[in-house]
């Protein structure tokens, strides 16, 4: 399955004759990404991953991918690293024992939670368990005031008697958080140094560190889910430091990348470290596309993921969910609130299953076949028809070409799931149930990205999407139309896009503070000073991660609202010294951003800030990624029958391998383009062409398209 | 996508189906991000939908309150009829809050825009949402008639032809205490209205569909027809449940009986308390919103709403009592009634689908503090609190949280920001879940202080003192609601003024238990808590 690739462009290397490698460990693979800036060669790797022992399954991957490539493991020179450690530790719940401890009065906040229900009508409902057994929960004696004032001193011999109760329970973490620690950390860092004192083995996570953000159970989740996983992310990290000579940093949720001890600090930010590297590799087949509005696409087995991606950046939250009780429902995961690629996750996959509803309905999805016993076609046994089978039976998917001929499919049980499971009981001929199912999991996704997209005020007819993942290529034109979007690309690298993100990721901090008032009354100076304040602790970061300081980029941005609304919208502050006599260009800036968002503004009405927050970001370790070799002129295609949407008829479809097309020449659909790990469908009317850095790039032509 | 001559195979219409779901959920998601008020923002005390040119219900929000489960659809209706298919033209939104006319208060604004194509009416899209202020009294159960209650609004055009109504503008604006936030909110929804309007017609383009009645038919048939299956699996046969409310000094009934007769289903409240000279009286639209939903989540909770749902279900209740108020009945606080509707029809259920209910539960309380601060700047705060859900038949009931209402709370450090108090605390009550094979939800015990120097004015709304949330089938009780001030016990219904240094401690209920309890371990003991 690997394959070396040599390349003529010269990247800007920084360690000459040495390796750079973007290591993914995924749930089900793991993907390493390298290239050797000095002669341009890159080289991939792809294998399953090994949960039983992470670091060691990262280190011998590393092994493997360098062996392949003719070097060897002390020949890296950078390694980059983006793991499901932390949400797979959070989703199975196999973190440590961890306290909690908050303001006496309050211990049950988590049990508390925010009193919400995410489904109305639905009476077995439950709530995400929280990570921290109540019986683990602790108070401590000490107020503070919302204005940051002490109302009553911290009980230093309470504290200390406390502290022996948490050593007595076996804890190994321990997650403080104080009321209105966000205005003043005095009581969480004096316990923070009681606790260091005596109990120096277990971790300790506090909330005005992980979270200096007003709203106490959002703030005491993120807390202690930071010091849940701190221990396991601690040993982690240790154990590849070890065993690697090679610099290490570790791709953050935000789509950035930072130093070890910054992970091992905030453990939390990993959660979506994988899925923020694909962002960023979508990112950049958009900044060499110079295409400033992107929508990122990538479908696999079981879900598909999308987010948006605004002038080379993605765009990213701080609202999360993790451990979700419905996987896809809204509010029945705990909520974490760190910077994170804002990504939209559905389940709607290659092995999503189709059915027929007791409404007499086609559905596909959310359950899943899986990998085992997998669709149909995969012959393990499975025998309701999925996605793949779908995509089998019309003739999208080669049965002797999928994951370059590694695996047989089998079309004859494909067409029997389908004829017995969906076009039987709807009355349809199998291909037009199959037509169906690669319909209704189109707009599936494209119902749930018009909504993503509507929401932040854009157009999805004004983007690009990009494609990849196994599944992602097959279904780009159909869910491109159903959007009103034009054109879709396929990055060269589409196989291995987290691994090649994690190259291209900036290094980056992001910090926040709470900071209300209204534009007009807030102390601009005190909001200078902490920007400043903040600045300045990012700016050591970066520079312990080898950014110059004439290097670094900040961005500051407020959290605004007219006043008395619910949700904020992040502002991009001008730039210069903030001050009173700015009050009308901040103004301004909220309101520009308030009318693309909802078409409207509402003059006079009193503006608020309620949170601070700096991006500081350094330029990527590698600039760019050498370019593949362009493929051999004069191979000819070969044909196959496929059924497109929208034509009763089968239509006989050109079929191409990926590295045989040269960059440059326009192919017309209906077409097929195959890789070892994708396939990529062109209809009817659309062209396909690749550019000099094999990215397929595809028009979608007339044919059947409407407006979103 | 495929042109099959406006034919709608399964496939079409699944397609079509989940796009007006998710246009309906972009509407209020359009108000709830937009919002001003609270109420809309965090609470969400709202609904929105897309009809058909008839006024069939084709969808509504995924989001929004029980309460509002199907009265925009009879609201709809009136609206179609008064207006009459001829008086909609493109351009136009019509408005009202006529209590019987919708949902049963005049908070609740409804906004209708008609959708166009080209010069074809198409669709309607059409929203409900609680205002934060509509004058008269200030939100609360005190009037004696409606006409205390604030400005009513018949259905009127609050835009012609595009042209925003000015004169309505303004009465609503000097009616109003805070037009800013009131005239903000209405904006939300005539936008969200719009958004919802455009992405009707480009589901027509994409879908090729020249009217949404078609669609509108297929989906409406296909629901009724799992509803009416889910119907006929009852055994048929007359059910009676009762209910009781703590009331204003004389406790209220609520009666009801269920006649199940093959795939349709009457649901009668004769025997229900006569309406009263407080604001909790509900219009009938309001009371079969919650018949309706303690029907769905019962019988068919996985499939979306829409007039579907309602057809094989008949409900009437005696003309003058609380389920069905006489004109001018006072209705502002109608839900402190209407909340108790679900456990009557659950009461009366438990026989015939013990594993589809819930026991009794908590209701939402409110509790509203205004004063003055340090800086004798005035303030008016109000703020939520539940108690535990009843328990299920296979599970314990949730902690904290009501059931049917469903309102997150405000957080601590947010109130103590806004309001010049200091909580001294929020914990779980271990004793108050109702005991059981499966156990009551944890009500919570919530004590603060005035931060001011200043006294303040407090005013509650609490039920469940009198008459705690019942067991099922052999569950005991759950612990009652408790008002107290420095530990003396005060009325829950009544105002009281909150001395500096006093401290004010609210107890909710717990959740009622689900079967016996046997030999199971107190609350927390066996790791449940």
């Amino acid at each position: 399955m690997p394959e070396a690739r040599e390349g003529a462009a010269g990247p800007a290397g920084e360690t000459p004759g040495r390796w750079i490698a973007g290591l993914d460990i995924g749930g089900t693979f793991t993907d390493v990404f390298m290239i050797e800036p000095a002669t341009a060669k890159t080289q991939r790797f792809k294998s399953l991953t090994t949960p039983q022992d992470p670091a060691r399954g990262a280190i011998d991957a590393l092994r493997q991918a360098c062996r392949e490539a003719g070097a060897a493991v002390d020949d890296l020179a950078i390694v980059m690293h983006a793991t499901t450690l932390v949400s797979n530790a959070l989703i199975e719940r196999k973190g440590v024992r961890t306290a909690l401890v908050a303001t006496a009065g309050f211990a049950d906040l988590l049990e508390i939670a925010r009193e919400k229900k995410y489904d109305i009508y639905d009476l077995g409902l439950e709530k995400p368990q929280p990570l921290v057994a109540r019986d683990a929960c602790y108070e401590l004696a000490e107020r503070i005031d919302a204005d940051g004032s002490v109302v009553e001193p911290l009980d230093e011999a309470a504290a200390s008697a406390l502290i022996g109760e948490i050593a007595r329970s076996g804890a190994q973490a321990v997650a403080v958080c104080l009321l209105h620690s966000y205005a003043n950390p005095r009581h969480e860092r004096r316990f923070g140094e009681l606790l260091a004192t005596r109990l120096p083995g277990v971790a300790c996570s506090l909330s005005s560190d992980v979270l200096p953000e007003m709203r106490e159970y959002e703030r005491a989740t993120t807390t202690s889910a930071n010091a849940y996983v701190l221990p396991l992310v601690e040993r982690y990290l240790a154990r590849i430091e070890e065993g690697l000579a090679a610099r290490l940093f570790v791709m953050l949720s935000s789509g950035g990348i930072t130093t070890p001890d910054i992970a091992r600090k905030f453990p939390v930010r990993l959660c979506e470290s994988g899925p923020a590297a694909g962002a960023v590799m979508a990112a950049e087949a958009g900044r060499v596309l110079a295409a400033p509005h992107i929508l990122s696409f990538d479908m696999g087995g079981t879900t598909a993921k999308t987010c948006l991606i605004e002038n080379g950046s993605p765009v990213v939250t701080t609202e999360f969910e993790v451990a979700r009780h419905h996987r896809f429902k809204k509010g029945s995961g705990l909520p974490l609130r760190l910077p994170v690629v804002d990504m939209i996750e559905i389940g709607a996959g290659g092995g999503s299953i189709a059915r027929v509803d007791d409404l007499g309905l086609l559905k596909v999805g959310p359950e899943s076949a899986g990998a085992d016993p997998g669709p149909a076609c995969y012959g393990r046994g499975g025998t309701m028809p999925t996605v793949t089978d779908a995509d089998l039976v019309l003739g999208y998917l080669a049965p002797d070409a999928f994951l370059g001929g590694a695996m047989a499919l089998d079309g004859e049980k494909a067409h029997s799931a389908i004829r017995d499971r969906v076009a039987e009981p709807l009355g349809l001929t199998v291909e037009a149930a199959a037509l169906g199912i690669h319909a209704v999991v189109d707009e599936m996704m494209a119902n749930a990205a018009r909504i993503h997209i509507g929401e932040r005020g854009l157009d999805p007819a004004s983007h690009v999407l990009v494609a990849f993942g196994g599944a992602g290529p097959v279904h780009a034109g159909g869910v491109a139309r159903r959007l009103g979007i034009r054109s879709f690309v396929v990055p060269g690298s589409a196989g291995v896009g987290s691994a090649l993100g994690l190259l291209l990721a900036p290094r980056a901090y992001r910090l926040s503070r709470t900071s209300i008032g209204t534009v007009d009354a807030i102390d601009w100076t005190a909001v200078e000073r902490a920007f400043r304040e903040m600045a300045g602790e990012a700016t050591e970061v970066l520079k312990r991660a080898g950014v110059a300081a004439a290097e670094m980029a900040f961005t500051r941005i407020a959290e605004m609202r007219y006043l008395g609304q619910r949700k904020e919208l992040a502002v991009r502050l001008p730039d210069g010294r903030l001050g009173a006599d700015r009050m009308d260009a901040i103004r301004r800036a909220f309101e520009a951003e308030y009318e693309r968002v909802y078409r409207r503004i509402h003059a006079g009405h009193p503006v608020e800030t309620r949170t601070l927050r700096l991006v500081a970001e350094g330029a990527p370790v590698v600039g760019s990624v050498p370019v593949p070799p362009a493929g051999a002129a004069g191979a000819r295609p070969r044909r196959r029958t496929v059924w497109l949407e929208g034509s009763d008829a089968p239509s006989a479809a050109r079929v191409w391998r990926c590295d045989e097309v040269p960059a440059g020449r326009r192919i017309r659909g209906p077409a097929i383009f195959e890789d070892i790990h994708t396939t990529v469908v062109v209809d009817q009317g659309s062209v396909a062409s690749f550019d000099t850095g094999r990215n397929l790039v595809v028009e979608l032509g007339g044919g059947g398209d409407g407006p979103a | 996508m495929a042109r099959r001559d406006g034919r709608l195979d399964p496939v079409r219409i699944e397609l079509c189906w989940n796009r007006l779901v998710s246009i309906a959920s972009e509407q209020a998601a359009t108000m709830v991000n937009s919002a001003f008020s609270t109420v809309l923002g965090e609470m969400e005390d709202l609904s929105a939908a897309v009809f058909d040119a008839r006024g069939v219900m084709l969808a509504q929000s995924v989001q929004g309150a029980p309460g509002h489960l199907g009265t925009l659809s009879i609201g709809m209706d009136h609206i179609v009829d008064a207006v009459g298919p001829a008086g909609f033209g493109a351009g136009d939104v019509f408005i009202t809050n006529d209590p019987w006319l919708v949902s049963g208060h005049k908070h609740d604004l409804t906004v209708v825009t008609p959708v166009h194509r080209e010069t074809d009416l198409v669709g309607f899209t059409a929203s409900n949402c609680h205002t934060v202020d509509i004058g008269g009294r200030i939100f609360s159960a005190a009037a004696e008639a409606v006409y205390e209650e604030g400005l009513q609004i018949p259905i009127m055009k609050l835009f012609d032809a595009g042209e925003p109504n000015d004169t309505l503008f303004r009465i609503i604006e000097d009616n109003v205490r805070s037009p800013e936030l009131v005239l903000g909110d209405l904006a939300a929804q005539v936008s969200a209205n719009h958004v919802a309007g455009d992405r009707l017609r480009a589901l027509m383009d994409l879908e090729d569909l020249a009217d949404l009645s078609g669609i509108a038919d297929e989906i409406t048939a296909r629901t009724e027809r799992k509803m009416r299956q889910a119907i006929a699996a009852l055994p048929d046969g007359t059910y009676r449940g009762r209910v009781m409310l703590d009331g204003f000094g004389e406790p209220l009934t609520i009666a009801v009986a269920i006649a199940v007769a093959d795939d349709e289903i009457e649901v009668d409240f004769a025997g229900t308390s006569p309406q009263i000279a407080k604001g909790v009286n509900c219009v009938l639209n309001y009371t079969k919103a919650f018949v309706f939903y303690a029907l769905k989540c019962a019988l068919s909770p996985d499939i979306p709403n829409n007039d579907g749902t309602l057809r094989p279900i008949r409900v009437s209740a005696p003309e003058g009592s609380i389920l069905n108020a006489r004109h001018p009945a006072p209705v502002g606080g109608r839900h402190l009634v209407g909340l108790f509707v679900p456990f009557a029809i659950f009461d009366a259920l438990a026989p015939a689908i013990p594993d589809r209910i819930v026991a009794e539960s908590s209701v939402l309380g409110a509790v509203t503090l205004a004063g003055e601060g340090d800086d004798d700047a005035p303030y008016v705060f109000t703020f939520f609190c539940s108690g535990g859900m009843g328990a299920r038949a296979d599970r314990d009931g949730l902690d904290a949280t009501a059931f049917p209402s469903n309102v997150a709370n405000a957080p601590v450090e947010v109130i103590e920001q806004v309001a010049p108090i200091r909580f001294t605390g929020r914990a779980l009550i271990p004793d108050s879940p109702g005991a059981g094979r499966f156990r009551g939800g944890a009500g919570q015990r919530i004590g603060l202080k005035l931060r001011s120097g200043n006294a303040a004015t407090v005013s509650t709304m609490f039920e469940r003192a009198l008459f705690p949330p019942r067991g099922v089938r052999g569950g005991g009780d759950g612990g009652p609601t408790r008002l107290s001030l420095d530990g003396r016990p005060i009325d829950p219904k009544r105002g009281f003024r909150l001395e500096p240094g006093s401290e004010f401690v609210i107890e909710t209920p717990g959740g009622g238990g689900y079967g016996p309890a046997g030999r199971r371990e107190p609350w927390g003991a066996d790791g449940s808590g």
